[in-house]
């Protein structure tokens, strides 16, 4: 460790870890800052020499390649051997973060982690330091590990789900056994002087608590609150990131059990230093936390404002669920005699001085300089500190232009006629074909993904017999085997010798009949949350194909469907999608159209119900260990139907998959919820498969031995494959 | 004779443990010193002693604490409203018991001096201690963990003197491993299906993978934790959430001693099976297996078999396989045994809602899981 890329200094770990850096001899560092940030007043405090060991690079994590230039990227990706990510990536920290929404929390999430991982990839030998939180275990109360990711929590906020996204992305990685992980429970100030340079996290509560209001609080007094002085969490991540062995590996920097205090005590102490009495305060119940935070929504800006502001801000803290263990850390840290310190010893300094600064954060341009004040001797510093020129003059607009083929309209449906069948399909753009397969979702799902292919790409969207606009005889085969010679005809039809076939859902599963019977016919293939192996139907199509057999019962379903509450219910296609707020009614009228437009629609689609045979799939698991053609499996993290160990497995059995893809923050219809993300996916697959070079699988699923501990555990009855 | 009550199991040391009859691997001190140190959550222990003339004539590890997964063996609806219940009115709601036994047993005992005089005055001496500690924590029940068909009954009778009521556990697994050789435990113990899937299983295990043991296994604890907690999570009663510390220190443990059997892929860990044995037993205690990979089921078996090989070479005749998977474990040569649970309701609750939970608690008898397991359905 001897150049460190260090981001999110002004932050409370992040000034502490930049004080222990500098007070390595032998490390420089260059600390990233936001453009609109400004100059900080910590250079001042470093005398001499640690001051010349510091730059500042002026860039911002959450735009792509931190808002630099091509140049300065290079420049970057060559000078650093190490990085320390402590920032959460936005600016709105603690209650305004965890109350933003979900798409902000989503881009907090990943935007910096893609920088991450391109100067990863750019440069072999770099290191990955992230800082993330014990809180991501979210409502789950029990046990929570470092070798645990999934527990089958439920998440209080977007922030937590940000936190467990981040490491998700992390650990199905490229360079995952380059990243290590610091996840930290709640923050507070330095452990001998309390000083902060922000009071948020768990200070509103401690902030409460002081005021003597615990009374109103809805918490749970024998719940621990976990707190951790930053210096410790610094002094860890500095000590544990020079180790070569901490490489991959999750480190929980908590108090423990042992050390923390129950939130009864905790509330106690704190009444005793501001002098009231030390009696065990009371909360109110859990339970009443619902109507309480209605209530103080309801006064929101009147008369409870600031109280239900601080309410909403404490709620995390206020009935911890898991215990952490941090043994992993504990014997990593005892061999240079670094431990956890217990919550009693510091909590004292800690209230005096954000007392001392009536809990106000100090102002933004010295931010982090009162602890670097305590640091280091602050003997009058002559010069200001000389920013980088080179790497930090300038930040690029490196924002993705928007797409030109986005105002492209799709072209209307086409009808081929192959033997019993008038297929329907959409073609759209020109250059090498693309063919894809839609399941439940429709083929209107596939316009957004199309509209930012169809420039460089002949797409051509064919509707499933059943769930589209595809029509047949009578006494057509509509098994999906049958479906998948459908799709090889219209190919011939269309003169095309061999197509980039993407498939979703059932689509995915005619996809992979095709390319196991017809593989000359597959330049590339894409599976993307498909039925597979014997993972379907699932259990809302096994019930479909019951009422499918009772007469009368597809109407009367495609009514009920009609209402929209219904529709967006679990039993409708609530599952669908990850963000709900994504079931408009456009959307819902798509979903619908099989089985809500009109007769014949919906005959055809009790017939695919049917039809369908898993052990179609099952019978192929041979043919796919042998099918070398270059694939690439994309799933949807939040897949409520097929887990991602599904696409572990996809990904295992196919000798052909170079990559295996997970999209956060999306579902079974991820390319309709993540288009330009699943867009982009496929250019870059598509450009691989076209050089035709022999890939390195671009995922190494098989995690490394100390990775290997996070599982795929079961949430909701459900697996999940991690890493 | 009195009874002493001991903070720490360190303060008995293992040798006057070791003194004691009956299931002497449960209550050894290694195994205890290992939960001790791994306890988390709302739960402390604490060790009663009977103590005649300076000896001790009968010892139990007691631990209190609202950590514990009391109703693991209730129908799911019951731990479903259990865990809303705690999760809406707080930590305070829990249940607060009183265990009384190992924690991590196969078989539940008291563990006694085989030369006490009066067996039924030790154990009232122990059951009133307990009831002093169950009345100071306000416990609304307490429980004997688990105790065996081949309890004394003239004890048995004391205990339901005591108010305790008896109600069947899961029964635990127990292997007859007086054997020779493998080959004879194959010929003696198992089917011609059996046998014929068994070294089919071993046969097939040579091709890919590699079974090794390893003795000091303190430093591997990193990698095979995550496979004992996977498998952990996968369980259907899960009692014991064990933290990392538990692997570590039953890998520190001399008295029993330990192993671990690894099985490995390219250098990767698949599965592994912790295994603590004494001169006179060996115990299965926790297996871990990559249930991601196709080829679990076969890796769940060549650990068993390869645990039951090893106590065959160290002569040990029996091997306690736990209170799991019945239906494989009965496959390679196990026999079920019935253990109970003696509850004494303190609360108007738990005395009302104890025969009912009795009642529901019948379907774990041995003899009735047994018929299922015949009739093809494994609990």
């Amino acid at each position: 460790m001897r150049r460190v890329l260090l981001a999110g200094a002004p932050g409370l770990v992040g000034t502490q870890v930049l004080a222990e850096l500098a007070r390595r001899p032998d490390v420089e560092t260059i600390t990233l800052l936001q453009a609109a940030e400004p100059q900080p007043g910590w250079p001042r405090q470093l005398v001499g020499e640690a001051r010349a060991r510091l730059r500042i690079l002026r860039g911002d994590v959450g735009e792509p390649r931190l808002g630099l230039d091509r140049v300065a990227w290079e420049r970057l990706a060559t000078a650093i051997d190490t990085i320390f990510d402590c920032g959460d990536g936005d600016p709105r920290r603690g209650a305004a973060g965890r109350r933003r929404r979900l798409a902000a929390a989503r881009n907090a999430a990943v935007r910096p982690l893609d920088s991450w991982t391109e100067l990863l990839a750019a440069q072999k030998r770099l290191r990955l330091h992230q800082l993330s939180s014990v809180l991501l275990a979210g409502a789950h109360r029990g046990l929570f590990t470092e070798f645990d990711l999934e527990c089958g929590q439920e998440l209080h906020n977007p922030a937590e789900r940000r936190w467990l996204e981040g490491e998700r992305l992390l650990h199905a990685s490229r360079a995952a056994a380059r990243v290590t992980i610091y996840r930290v429970s709640h923050v507070v100030g330095h452990s001998r002087t309390g000083a902060a340079s922000r009071f948020d996290g768990a200070y509103p509560l401690l902030a409460l608590l002081r005021r003597g209001i615990s009374g109103l609080l809805p918490g749970d007094p024998l719940a621990r609150l976990d707190l951790v002085p930053a210096d410790y969490v610094a002094l860890a991540m500095v000590t544990l990131a020079a180790e070569p062995a901490s490489a991959g590996k999750t480190f929980h920097l908590v108090a423990g059990w042992p050390k923390s205090l129950p939130l009864g005590e905790l509330a106690a102490r704190i009444a005793g230093a501001a002098g009231r009495p030390r009696r065990q305060p009371r909360f109110v119940p859990r339970i009443a936390w619902g109507p309480l935070r209605a209530a103080s929504r309801l006064a929101g800006g009147r008369v409870l404002a600031g109280f239900g502001r601080s309410l909403d801000a404490c709620s995390p803290y206020l009935g911890q669920g898991p215990v952490f263990d941090d043994l992993v850390t504990q014997t990593a840290l005892a061999r240079h005699g670094i431990a956890s310190p217990a919550c009693a010893s510091y909590l004292d300094a800690v209230l005096r001085f954000a007392e001392g600064h009536r809990w106000q954060a100090p102002q933004a341009a010295g931010g982090g300089g009162s602890e670097l004040a305590t640091l280091f001797s602050s003997r009058a510093a002559a010069a200001a500190a000389t920013p980088t020129a080179a790497a930090g003059a300038a930040i690029a607009s490196a924002a993705t232009p928007a797409t030109a083929a986005a105002a492209r309209a799709t072209r209307g449906a086409t009808q081929a006629r192959i033997g019993d069948y008038n297929v329907v399909y959409r073609e759209t753009g020109s250059g090498a074909a693309v063919v894809l397969l839609h399941g439940f979702a429709g083929a209107a799902s596939w316009e957004p993904v199309v509209e930012r292919l169809a420039d460089h790409y002949r797409c051509i969207v064919v509707d499933t017999l059943g769930l589209g606009d595809t029509t047949a005889e009578p006494d057509a085969d509509y098994a999906l085997p049958a479906q998948a010679a459908m799709v090889r005809g219209l190919i011939a039809a269309l003169g095309l010798d061999a197509v980039h076939l993407v498939g979703n859902d059932t689509g995915g599963a005619i996809a992979q009949l095709f390319a196991v019977r017809w593989p000359a016919c597959v330049r590339s293939l894409v599976l993307s949350d498909c039925d597979a192996f014997d993972n379907w139907p699932s259990r809302q199509v096994k019930l479909l194909r019951w009422l499918a057999r009772l007469p009368g019962a597809m109407p009367a379903l495609g009514a009920a469907m009609r209402i929209p509450a219904v529709a967006r219910s679990p039993l409708g296609y609530r599952r669908m999608v990850f963000d709900k707020s994504l079931l408009t009614r456009e959307r819902l009228r798509a979903y619908l159209r099989p089985i809500g437009s009109d007769r014949a629609s919906r005959q055809r689609f009790r017939r695919l119900l049917l039809a369908l045979d898993p052990s179609c799939t099952q019978d192929i698991v041979h043919l796919l260990r042998s099918f070398a053609r270059p694939t690439l499996i994309v799933w949807g993290c939040e897949d409520e139907y097929w887990s991602t160990s599904w696409a572990k497995r996809l990904y295992d059995e196919i000798p052909g998959a170079v990559g295996l893809q997970l999209i956060p923050w999306a579902g079974i219809s991820c390319h309709e919820e993540r288009p330009e993300h699943f867009a982009q996916l496929l250019r870059d697959f598509f450009a691989y498969a076209r050089s035709g070079r022999v890939l390195p699988r671009a995922v190494d699923p098989s995690a490394p031995p100390g990775l290997a501990s996070s599982e795929p555990l079961t949430r909701d009855g459900r697996r999940l494959y991690v890493r | 004779m009195h009874v002493e009550t001991h903070a720490t199991i360190d303060d008995l040391g293992a040798d006057r443990l070791a003194a004691l009859a009956g299931s002497r691997l449960d209550f050894s001190h290694g195994l205890l010193r290992a939960v001790e140190r791994s306890l988390w959550g709302h739960l402390g222990v604490r060790y009663l002693t009977v103590v005649d003339g300076g000896a001790i004539a009968a010892f139990i590890p007691v631990y209190t604490g609202s950590n514990l997964n009391v109703n693991v063996l209730m129908p799911r609806w019951v731990q479903r409203s259990y865990d809303a219940m705690v999760r809406q009115l707080g930590a305070g709601a829990a249940y607060h018991v009183v265990v009384v036994g190992s924690l991590i047993s196969d078989r539940g005992w008291i563990p006694m001096h085989p030369e006490c005089g009066d067996p039924g005055a030790v154990l009232d001496l122990l059951l009133a201690a307990v009831e002093e500690i169950a009345r100071a924590e306000r416990a609304p029940v307490s429980f004997l963990k688990d105790i065996h068909a081949d309890f004394p009954a003239a004890l048995t009778a004391r205990l339901h003197a005591a108010g305790y009521r008896q109600s069947p556990s899961l029964p635990t697994v127990r292997v007859d491993t007086d054997v020779p050789s493998f080959d004879d435990y194959l010929s003696r113990h198992l089917s011609k299906n059996g046998r014929k899937h068994a070294r089919k299983t071993l046969r097939h295990a040579e091709a890919g993978l590699e079974v090794r043991t390893v003795a000091d296994f303190e430093p591997l604890v990193p990698v095979v934790y995550p496979l004992f907690r996977r498998t952990f999570l996968k369980a259907r009663f899960r009692f014991e959430e064990l933290l990392p510390r538990f692997f570590v220190e039953c890998a520190r443990s001399r008295q029993p001693r330990s192993e671990l059997v690894v099985c490995e892929q390219d250098g990767a860990v698949v599965g592994a099976l912790l295994i603590l044995y004494d001169q006179h037993e060996q115990a299965n205690k926790r297996i871990g297996i990559d249930y991601r990979r196709a080829d679990s089921g076969l890796i769940y078996n060549l650990l068993n078999y390869r645990g039951i090989q090893r106590a065959i070479e160290r002569r040990l005749p029996t091997v306690h396989l736990g209170q799991s998977t019945y239906l494989i474990k009965t496959r390679i040569g196990g026999a079920l045994e019935d253990q109970f649970v003696y509850a004494r309701p303190r609360n108007l609750g738990m005395r009302l809602t104890l025969p009912l939970q009795r009642l529901w608690t019948e379907r774990y008898r041995a003899a009735r899981v047994a018929a299922g397991l015949r009739a093809g359905a494994s609990i």
